[in-house]
């Protein structure tokens, strides 16, 4: 059997602990970062819903601005972003390097597009809805947590998914900071040097990856939808 | 217990400004079912929202027991809100919670304890008649059901008042019937003034006591029930009627000139209207012996609003001429309206 | 390889090259063949379609070059900067009746393919290590004909430190190293000749972090593209750049704490080539002579402050 996976993939075997190290790599990226955005993107999501015309906190000055910056945000390629925030990162995180220094490029290059899914899975919220909570009485807050928030559960949940798998790929370029991961691994010592076989592997662990989290996305979202 | 004055609402659409609700001065009793009703745009659903305040008058007030609320912000506001219930026409339950968490949802923060919330909610629910449902969850209960958990709902905070915008109108009739049923119940057993949005006569006819009839943001009549049904003054109330008998039917049958109506020589086609809450008697028979006169029903309706008769007949009068004129001024001094509509 | 995995294989091939190689250094003037990222995707945006060009006189024949016959002779360069060397030497051979012309490449991996294709007739941007991959992978027919220069490759340091106390640490040192093949091995060998560790004798030319035997210091690698080292410099101890890189970013070869110094071969001697079959033209072997002048020399030292030694003058 091993003989079976040598003559297969030879150049792979050897580099197993650094396969195993660049999973590590990502799954680090990906995991630390992604609470962050998660919440950051959330409160942003939430913000631009209320105070968008016809909004719990109708505010065309903030709704414009966070548009306005977000929509910037999300055209910088991420790689750019990367390499323009290097100064930022070093302040904040203490390094530009590694997975520490990938984790705020991270967030800043995730939070503008996961803001854009919850403002979308809010949007899904039926007016009607609002309307009731506010004839019973309900407070602006209650309207956010208890109607917006718990309504759109199902969409939110395929929001995050989508914005997880799209953080997988973008670590894939956080390598170029010497964070490593599989995606600069597959670069590095596959594409660089030829050696397909290993390609071939770091695309198989992130394939399962990506798989495990569209498939715990949609028993979430299958769970909740009513 | 209501009482708009002058309330109006402008809107500014592509930048004119028009008046969704215009002037309105409308006066609703405690204990009263009150029927707004009006076509489509004719401002009662924006009228309806400023009695509790979804939507602010730009001028008027609205008092509550006397009390001006017009200018009531914040957690006073709420306050406020919480004693007048409103159901919708599409219900707008919480589709993530159950029919038993959503009668819950106005009343969780409270201060009752979880065990008095769900008995207080289950009691409302067996007001409502869908005690079975508690757990079920929106999706899996019928319009009808749905209409019922939202008034359940509506009702959790103990309101005064309740509010029902266009309730029925995505009902099938036999369902419209039975919510009708239950708010009038519900009037009787909980001395609850209600609101009724509707662009269906009957449902006014079925349950209100005093209507309101808007046009264009104005109120153009307003009054007790059965005066609106017998005596419909501007010309949109009287549409409003018409929809709700088959009498003016007889106008479509002798324009397509129907076979029957097709008259012999000496025969009238009357339309009888009875205009007093007297007159119950057996009008056909009587007539019939006394100016032995035949008389051929082509249309009839009548109907029972707040427990007096409404309504009238349309019928071919074969008889001698005399006979016939006797048998009209016999009906004038009773004070049955008369109208002929052909004469042969 | 199942269906799956070939088509995994494409998508990530695809995924990671344009991902990746958008962040390998393609500012068209510091691409010295020193580092010799193989960007596959995409800055091909530059004219591999030059004419074929006219010189397929000065090609086949052995006919001499004269004022009255001149000949034009395409050289294929990675820079705008590189004008600047053979400026000069265009001057000097126009009267000649040699006509430079140039053409400007942006990625490495194209102007061996345009020159065995004949679109060019000349380039010059490589050091061997890169050339002999690039004709042992792909099969090209060409022929180095002279060394131009060699780019140094330095350590540099932002924490003020120097060799020897690096030698000295007990704690982990990050040295900060270029991750493509040729730069890695580069400077993985510069690092074992400053004293860090050693290298297996049998490791390749480009030996790789895994052929290191013998760690004299403990060393944390952190690997990134070779134009972003100097990005990363305060967050590591050790910084090995390119020269073209840190003469770009403002560093000058005195500013190293330690030199690439003995070059054990030619490996990274930058080189002029030309097809094989070219390899004895005369009018090549001109602009060869002209190019490995005082001249040049000159430049060198004004232009790239100390950063390009002349190859042909080394060992």
């Amino acid at each position: 059997m091993r003989e079976f996976f040598e003559n297969l993939m030879p150049h792979v075997i050897p580099k197993l602990p650094d396969l195993w190290k660049a999973t590590l790599e990502t799954l680090a990226m990906t995991g630390l970062s992604a609470l962050y955005i998660l919440v950051i993107g959330m409160a942003l999501g939430i913000l631009l819903t209320v105070t968008k015309k016809g909004g719990l906190a109708e505010n065309a000055a903030v709704y414009r601005m966070l548009d306005v910056i977000i929509n910037l945000l999300r055209s910088v390629p991420f790689i750019i972003l990367l390499f323009l925030l290097i100064p930022l990162t070093r302040i904040i995180s203490g390094t530009s390097i590694g997975v520490a220094g990938s984790i705020f490029p991270l967030i800043v290059g995730t939070v503008p597009f996961f803001s854009r899914q919850a403002e979308a899975a809010l949007a899904g919220v039926n007016p009607g809805l609002i309307e009731a909570a506010q004839s019973m009485g309900c407070s602006k807050a209650g309207i956010i947590f208890r109607v917006y928030l718990r309504e759109s559960i199902p969409a939110l949940s395929r929001g995050i998914t989508i914005t997880l798998i799209n953080l997988v790929g973008l670590t894939a370029m956080a390598g170029a900071v010497g964070a490593g991961g599989l995606g600069n691994f597959a670069y590095v010592q596959g594409v660089q040097r030829n050696n397909y076989d290993i390609i071939v592997a770091a695309v198989i662990v992130l394939v399962v990856i990506v798989q495990i989290i569209q498939i715990a996305g949609n028993i979430i979202a299958k769970k909740t939808e009513r | 217990m209501i009482r708009l004055e002058n309330v109006t609402k402008t809107y500014v659409n592509a930048g004119k400004k028009f008046n969704a609700a215009d002037d309105v001065t409308l006066e609703i009793n405690k204990g009263e079912i009150f029927g707004i009703i009006g076509f489509s745009g004719a401002g009662k659903s924006t009228l309806v929202r400023c009695i509790n305040l979804l939507e602010r008058p730009d001028k008027g007030r609205v008092l509550i027991n006397g009390k001006d609320i017009t200018a009531l912000r914040g957690a006073e506001l709420r306050r406020q809100r919480k004693k007048i219930g409103m159901i919708f026409q599409h219900f707008n339950l919480f589709s993530s919670r159950t029919v038993l968490q959503n009668v819950i949802f106005p009343i969780r923060y409270s201060g009752m304890s979880r065990a008095e919330l769900n008995s207080k909610a289950m009691e409302l629910l067996e007001l409502v008649g869908i005690a079975d449902k508690a757990g079920a969850y929106p999706s899996e209960l019928s319009g009808g059901q749905k209409q019922r958990a939202a008034i359940a709902r509506a009702l959790a905070s103990d309101p005064e008042i309740l509010l029902c915008d266009e309730a029925t109108s995505a009902l099938d009739p036999q369902t419209t019937e039975s919510i009708l049923r239950l708010l009038k119940k519900l009037n009787t057993q909980l001395g609850l003034t209600i609101v009724m949005i509707t662009h269906q006569m009957n449902v006014v006819k079925e349950i209100c006591t005093r209507t309101a009839v808007m046009e264009n943001g104005k109120v153009v009549e307003q009054g007790d029930v059965f005066e609106i049904f017998a005596n419909p003054q501007q010309n949109v109330t009287r549409s409003f009627v018409d929809t709700t008998s088959c009498l003016s039917g007889i106008n479509t049958l002798i324009e397509d000139k129907s076979p029957l109506v097709q008259l012999k020589p000496g025969q009238k086609i009357l339309r009888f209207k009875y205009l007093e809450r007297s007159a119950c008697e057996a009008l056909v028979s009587t007539i019939s012996r006394k100016f032995n006169i035949d008389l051929n029903i082509i249309f009839g309706s009548i109907e029972i609003i707040g427990n007096n008769p409404i309504g009238g007949l349309v019928v071919i009068a074969d008889g001698e001429e005399d006979d016939i004129r006797a048998a009209v001024k016999y009906l004038c001094d009773i004070n049955v309206g008369v109208e002929v509509i052909l004469s042969a | 390889m199942s269906i799956r995995n070939k088509i995994a294989l494409s998508l990530s091939a695809i995924l990671a090259a344009v991902s990746l190689t958008a962040c390998s250094g393609n500012t068209a003037s510091n691409d010295s063949s020193s580092s010799a990222d193989n960007s596959s995707a995409s800055e091909n945006s530059s004219a591999a379609d030059s004419s074929a060009a006219d010189d397929s006189s000065a090609a086949d024949s052995e006919v001499s070059y004269s004022p009255e016959n001149p000949v034009t002779v395409k050289i294929g360069l990675t820079g705008n900067v590189y004008e600047d060397i053979w400026n000069p030497i265009k001057k000097k051979l126009a009267p000649e009746g040699i006509n430079i012309e140039y053409e400007q490449f942006t990625s490495f991996n194209i102007p061996n393919n345009a020159l065995n294709s004949g679109e060019i007739d000349m380039n010059a941007f490589q050091h061997h290590a890169y050339f002999n991959n690039e004709v042992a992978t792909n099969g090209y027919d060409l022929t180095a004909i002279g060394d131009t220069y060699i780019v140094a490759m330095n350590i540099y340091t932002s924490k003020g430190i120097t060799i020897d106390d690096a030698l000295a640490s007990t704690e982990k040192l990050k040295v900060a190293v270029p991750n493509d093949v040729t730069n890695e091995g580069r400077a993985l060998k510069l690092l074992e000749s400053a004293g860090l560790f050693t290298i297996d004798s049998e490791a390749g030319a480009s030996p790789e972090i895994s052929d290191i035997t013998d760690y004299k210091v403990p060393v944390e690698f952190v690997e990134v593209d070779a134009n972003l080292v100097y990005s990363v410099i305060q967050d590591v101890d050790l910084a090995v750049i390119n020269g073209n890189y840190a003469l770009d970013s403002g560093l000058t070869a005195d500013d190293a704490i330690f030199k690439e110094s003995e070059y054990a071969d030619n490996s990274y001697y930058c080189l002029i080539a030309v097809r094989t079959e070219d390899a004895e033209n005369p009018v090549y072997k001109r602009i060869v002579e002209a190019y490995q002048s005082q001249d040049t020399i000159d430049i060198y030292n004004n232009e790239f402050k100390g950063f390009f030694v002349p190859a042909w003058t080394l060992g």
